[in-house]
């Protein structure tokens, strides 16, 4: 079924439309989700409460926009809620003290697959891996960040900074275990 | 690597997602079914209102002429026939129709008859044919209000209009006939009034009565019709952007917004161009009342510009107001009553609203997407411009007593609230499911 067959269905209450978006849609937005959430259970709670909100809003979408654009907002708004409630909110960002000094910094020479990166990402700590996907993932703007959070904006850029080196850092690490990198230290 | 993770899908049971899902899926029949019940309360209040008229009018003939005439003719205390028809028969207490068509025949030569119709004590009276008859007959068919017994004011002169017959007994009870005037008050007591028909047209005349339409509203003498109400209607708010590139707003601003029902009175006229087709115009004052608000959730998601928004119970994104919107139309509007019976007339309107004044106060989102409270403030984005909409609706009026009608009119509104920011130049559109009860009065 067609993006647009799909939001006709859906609009009009039809059940196929809905199964349809789910069949089409589910495993993006796990793929979305799970980024931010570590957990898969979580993941798949945060897609249901996704769909659950598409559901109910769907009536009132616009045909004219991105529907899987508006489908991602939402999925990232649903994980970054399911996780603003496990830690009480984004406070724990600020108040982060600084990380051990940074040495190493890499360029990736070796093609990696799509699992390999997103366990490389999971692998980071929360308070970098929500900035690093917002940030970088999904393009968002420092100060859109900021806002979306509830943080200093000076605060998303360190975050961001110390995200990236940290993934090389788990990106060093594990080719090293591995054996099968080329490196090379600054 | 980017591209790989905003490409990336996870494996997941779609099957199993949506068994737990399938409960979730939102029954879009509700809307409809407002739409559904609205229409079919209109059409119990309809159905109700006409069938207590309908039970309670059975004697409202008789009450009224009772009323008017007992306390001037003091003699005729049994009164029948309906004063609004095209015929009356006024009969006193001890004559009955036999006597009627005694004295009928007495007057008229050998040859009349008196007829029944419909079980009505209406009467025909024929007699030979006749050129003058004939010439007579032909008069009746476009007689429509023989007599002019005043219901409401209880005139006791009257007035047979072309040449329709009275008969009358006088103080020293002879009986006669007459035409013109007639002044009950002067000890005259009318018994009837005939329309001399000749024995050839006689099916004809029966035809003509029983078919004749019955003039209700009696329009040649009362075109106006003044009319008060009260209105309650169901909202369908939009918002519609001048400019493409703020589609985004005007969208967001949609998925924010609800609406409760919208409340109107109004004054006004019915002017009678003729029985059928008449113009409406007045003064209308309404509320519409919208709420912004974020959604059933605590946590709801708004397309923003270029960023997700979340609106939840606790932070500053909370948007919860009422707006009212108070507005001053003038409708002008053409009717035509498609159905014109004794009890009940429906018709059918249609035409143009004329928004003079829209006075607005409650909350609004600024091109930041900002909630702003512009309440007895300069930020009022509303203006009161003025606006054209356009209505349409199907009318019942039942006919009470002296001249007054219960009327309902049902049907859609279409209103259009100025939005003045410069820089989002976005127009509200109101379509309202209304429905208008109130009370006509005709003189």
């Amino acid at each position: 079924m067609k993006e647009k067959e799909i939001i006709q269905y859906c609009k009009q209450g039809d059940q196929r439309g809905f199964k349809a978006l789910v069949e089409q849609y589910a495993p993006k937005l796990m793929g979305i989700c799970i980024r931010y959430l570590q957990n898969e259970f979580e993941a798949k709670d945060a897609v249901q409460e996704t769909f659950i909100k598409v559901f109910q809003n769907i009536e009132n979408y616009k045909t004219t926009g991105n529907f899987s654009g508006w489908l991602r907002k939402i999925a990232i708004n649903t994980s970054l809620v399911a996780l603003r409630k496990k830690r009480n909110g984004f406070a724990f960002l600020e108040n982060t003290g600084l990380d051990e000094e940074w040495k190493y910094e890499a360029e990736i020479e070796i093609e990696l697959n799509e699992q390999d990166i997103l366990n490389m990402i999971q692998s980071l700590p929360e308070h970098y891996r929500i900035i690093f996907n917002l940030a970088l993932i999904e393009g968002y703007s420092h100060v859109e960040i900021a806002k979306l959070l509830g943080i200093q904006e000076s605060t998303s850029r360190s975050k961001l900074t110390r995200a990236r080196k940290k993934l090389q850092i788990i990106y060093l690490n594990r080719m090293r275990e591995t054996e099968n990198i080329k490196y090379k230290i600054r | 690597m980017i591209n790989k993770m905003q490409s990336l899908e996870h494996q997941v049971d779609v099957d199993e997602m949506w068994q737990s899902l399938s409960q979730y899926v939102p029954n879009n029949k509700k809307k409809k079914k407002r739409g559904f019940y609205f229409l079919l309360f209109s059409m119990v209040l309809l159905i109700t209102g006409g069938l207590l008229y309908t039970v309670s009018d059975k004697n409202i003939s008789k009450t009224i002429v009772n009323k008017n005439t007992s306390s001037t003719i003091q003699k005729t205390t049994v009164i029948q026939g309906n004063i609004n028809s095209q015929k009356s028969i006024i009969i006193k207490d001890d004559i009955d129709n036999k006597n009627v068509e005694n004295i009928t025949k007495s007057i008229l030569n050998e040859d009349t008859k008196v007829i029944k119709i419909k079980n009505n004590i209406e009467k025909t009276i024929n007699t030979n044919s006749s050129d003058d008859n004939i010439k007579r007959t032909e008069r009746s068919k476009k007689h429509k209000y023989p007599m002019a017994l005043d219901s409401r004011t209880g005139n006791t002169k009257l007035t047979a209009k072309d040449k329709s017959m009275f008969i009358v007994e006088n103080s020293n009870n002879d009986i006669k006939t007459s035409k013109g005037q007639v002044d009950l008050s002067k000890r005259e007591y009318l018994l009837f009034e005939y329309i001399i028909v000749p024995k050839l047209l006689l099916k004809q005349h029966k035809r003509i009565l029983a078919n004749r339409p019955v003039n209700n509203l009696n329009l040649s003498r009362k075109k106006i019709l003044l009319n008060i109400g009260i209105s309650l209607g169901n909202i369908n708010q939009g918002f519609y952007s001048n400019k493409s590139t703020n589609n985004d707003y005007s969208s967001y601003l949609d998925s924010i917004s609800t609406s409760k029902p919208a409340l109107g009175i109004n004054v006004g006229v019915d002017y009678y161009l003729n029985n059928r087709l008449f113009i409406n115009s007045g003064f209308c004052f309404s509320r519409l009342t919208t709420r912004l608000q974020s959604l059933k959730e605590e946590e709801v998601i708004i397309e923003k510009r270029s960023a997700a928004l979340v609106i939840t119970k606790d932070n500053q994104y909370k948007i919860t107001a009422y707006n009212y919107h108070y507005l001053l139309d003038i409708p002008l509007s053409i009717g035509y009553n498609i159905v014109q019976k004794r009890y009940y007339n429906i018709s059918i309107e249609t035409g143009a609203i004329f928004n003079l004044f829209t006075y607005s106060n409650g909350m609004y989102i600024d091109s930041k997407y900002e909630p702003v409270n512009y309440t007895n403030t300069k930020n009022n984005p509303y203006d009161s411009r003025f606006n054209i909409g356009w209505r349409a609706s199907l009318n019942v009026d039942f006919r009470l007593k002296y001249g007054y009608w219960l009327y309902i009119k049902s049907g859609l509104l279409s209103k259009r609230i100025n939005y003045s920011d410069k820089e989002l130049n976005i127009n509200e559109k109101y379509r309202i499911l209304n429905l208008n009860v109130g009370m006509k009065y005709s003189f």
